[in-house]
């Protein structure tokens, strides 16, 4: 145990091992990179139409099924079928095969989560707010979306956070990140503990890190919610 | 009834898509400006579906309506609701937002300065009776009673010059409703609307209404018009059924004490009795402002025939059973 943390300890603590290109800063900031594009590529292609279905209390079954589809879908799977497609249309390796397959794994929580708390409105404020002369955007944006605020920042912090996780398999594909380090340790597992060790560390605390932050916000924007009896 | 419709419907008909028997046909139906027209009726005869269609929830699929002297097609949908109350019967505040800004969500819509918004928010806290303690809590964080009384002053808000309420008051205890029925009297008196109440509730029907519609299933009408109109004639078995078997006693509701003490033919001090009868310590008391059917239960409570009416602790003269059968007399 000890030894384990030595190594650790040993890599992350030496100031060389932080910097230049293949550096901790700049795999760091990539693997952030990478999932917030991700992320906020898979919000606006799940949210509009979850928000728009779930107004209309349209499509249903279609909600249910995206969910079941993101959750049997392996993003390294998504990564090998896009690569060949990513390189013919001149996109290249790393970057966009890795966002695309991590674009696909956040759709369906923010899309789910998004449909359910939406549709889920009670009739009565509904009502209640069209009565008083809300326009249906109105209806949307100032009643249905904050009313069902904690269900949909659920749902895009499990997208934030498995996007992140999952960031790391960039690395197979030649996209410089966090996941890099797993990839070095893994390949020589004696002499590269470290690496493995470091890789794993890093990529463990920045998803708690991602959860823990959107959390807080999830905490400020639903405060009435503490307050129901 | 003399004054101006605010609002009418004109052989109005609801058939809901999928649905063979319409739910509301061919209703023609004047509600007067500034008074409180009550819709009475069974289950499922169409009283919501009535309400929901004057503010355009619902889209008639026959007929017209008039509100204000315009057909109510005339303006967008959610224009038309921001100048009529609607209280529904699961009050539905808005639980994201305080009760503060629960009040002034139309006025937010209709974009009322701050400063504006904040006057107007006084005054209904004030019209209404409300804690302005209560403006800075959620409204989960409120009885059934304050919540109720939130929905009204959000619907009142913009002062729309009509309120429509579908059974404001089912979810409030008897003692709670009461209360909230003298509220609502005492704030019509102070800012005259036209209120349109949907209620199962004949007895909530008779202390509000100035006007009161009986609809049969179908959404057809059965009967329009004063609460002791309908009492005292009640045109059909239906109506007769409805209104219940103590038409009489509820008659009796509708009037006070002081209104049959004033009658110059009925002298409130019979000639033949003496002084000392006049006050005998054993008579009941009630005041001018009684309903007559409370004074015959305290009356007969007392075991006596009789009771005196005090005004500020002095006796003004005698009620008798006879004096109360005497006002149900046409
Ligand atoms: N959206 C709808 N789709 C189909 N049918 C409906 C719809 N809304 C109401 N109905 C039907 O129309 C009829 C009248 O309903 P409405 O809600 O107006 O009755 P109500 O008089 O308000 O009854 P209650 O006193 O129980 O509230 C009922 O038969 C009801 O089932
Ligand atoms: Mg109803």
């Amino acid at each position: 145990m000890n030894a384990i943390f030595n190594d650790l300890w040993g890599f992350i603590s030496t100031a060389d091992n932080w910097r230049g290109s293949n550096g901790i800063a700049a795999r760091a900031q990539a693997h952030l990179w990478i999932s917030f594009v991700a992320t906020v590529i898979a919000t606006a292609i799940a949210f509009p139409p979850a928000l728009i279905l779930a107004h209309l209390g349209k499509a249903p079954v279609l909600s249910v099924g995206i969910a079941n589809i993101g959750r049997a879908l392996p993003s390294f799977a998504v990564i090998a079928l896009v690569l060949p497609i990513s390189i013919s249309l001149g996109f290249g390796l790393g970057f966009w095969p890795t966002c695309v397959a991590l674009v696909a794994l956040g759709i369906p929580p923010i899309f789910t989560n998004t449909y359910t708390g939406v549709a889920n409105t009670p009739a009565a404020l509904r009502e209640a707010a069209r009565g008083i002369g809300m326009t249906s955007p109105q209806v949307v944006m100032k009643v249905e979306v904050p009313h069902a605020m904690n269900v949909i920042l659920t749902g895009f912090r499990i997208s934030a956070v498995q996007i992140v996780a999952t960031a790391s398999l960039g690395a197979l594909v030649g996209y410089q990140c966090l996941g890099s380090y797993v990839i070095e340790g893994l390949a020589q597992p004696t002499r590269a503990r470290d690496r493995l060790l470091t890789g794993a560390v890093l990529i463990a605390a920045m998803a708690m890190i991602v959860d823990f932050l959107i959390n807080r916000v999830e905490g400020h924007l639903t405060g009435w919610r503490s307050r129901l009896r | 009834m003399t004054s101006a419709a605010a609002i009418s419907l004109d052989e109005v008909s609801k058939v809901f898509p999928g649905s063979v028997s319409p739910a509301v046909n061919r209703l023609t139906l004047t509600i007067p400006q500034g008074q409180i027209l009550a819709l009475v009726g069974p289950s499922g005869c169409g009283k919501t579906t009535t309400l929901r269609m004057i503010n355009r929830l619902e889209e008639p699929t026959a007929g017209q309506i008039t509100v204000l002297g315009h057909d109510h097609r005339s303006a967008k949908p959610h224009e038309l609701r921001r100048n009529i109350g609607y209280v529904i019967q699961q009050i539905g505040l808005f639980p994201h937002h305080s009760v503060r800004r629960n009040m002034s969500a139309v006025l937010e819509l209709l974009k009322w300065s701050p400063d504006r918004i904040e006057q107007r928010i006084n005054e209904l806290t004030d019209l209404l009776g409300l804690d302005p303690a209560l403006l800075d809590r959620y409204p989960s964080e409120l009885s059934g009673g304050q919540q109720q009384r939130v929905g009204v002053a959000r619907a009142l808000a913009a002062d729309p010059p009509i309120l429509l309420m579908d059974e404001p008051y089912s979810a409030v205890d008897p003692v709670i409703r009461k209360h909230l029925h003298s509220e609502l009297l005492q704030v019509q008196a102070r800012v005259t609307k036209t209120i349109v109440i949907v209620t199962h509730d004949i007895d909530e029907a008779i202390t509000l209404a100035d006007q009161v519609v009986v609809m049969a299933e179908g959404g057809t009408i059965e009967q329009q018009g004063t609460p002791e109109e309908l009492l005292a004639h009640p045109a059909t078995e239906f109506v007769r059924e409805f209104l219940g078997r103590e038409r009489g006693l509820r008659r009796l509701g509708l009037r006070t004490v002081g209104q049959i003490l004033r009658s110059p033919s009925r002298s409130s001090v019979p000639a033949d009795l003496e002084p000392e009868d006049l006050a005998p310590e054993d008579l009941a008391r009630v005041t001018a402002d009684t309903p007559l059917r409370e004074a015959l239960d305290t009356i007969l409570t007392s075991g006596q025939t009789r009771a005196v009416v005090c005004a500020d602790g002095q006796k003004i003269g005698f009620i008798t059973i006879e004096h109360i059968a005497e006002a149900l007399r046409p």
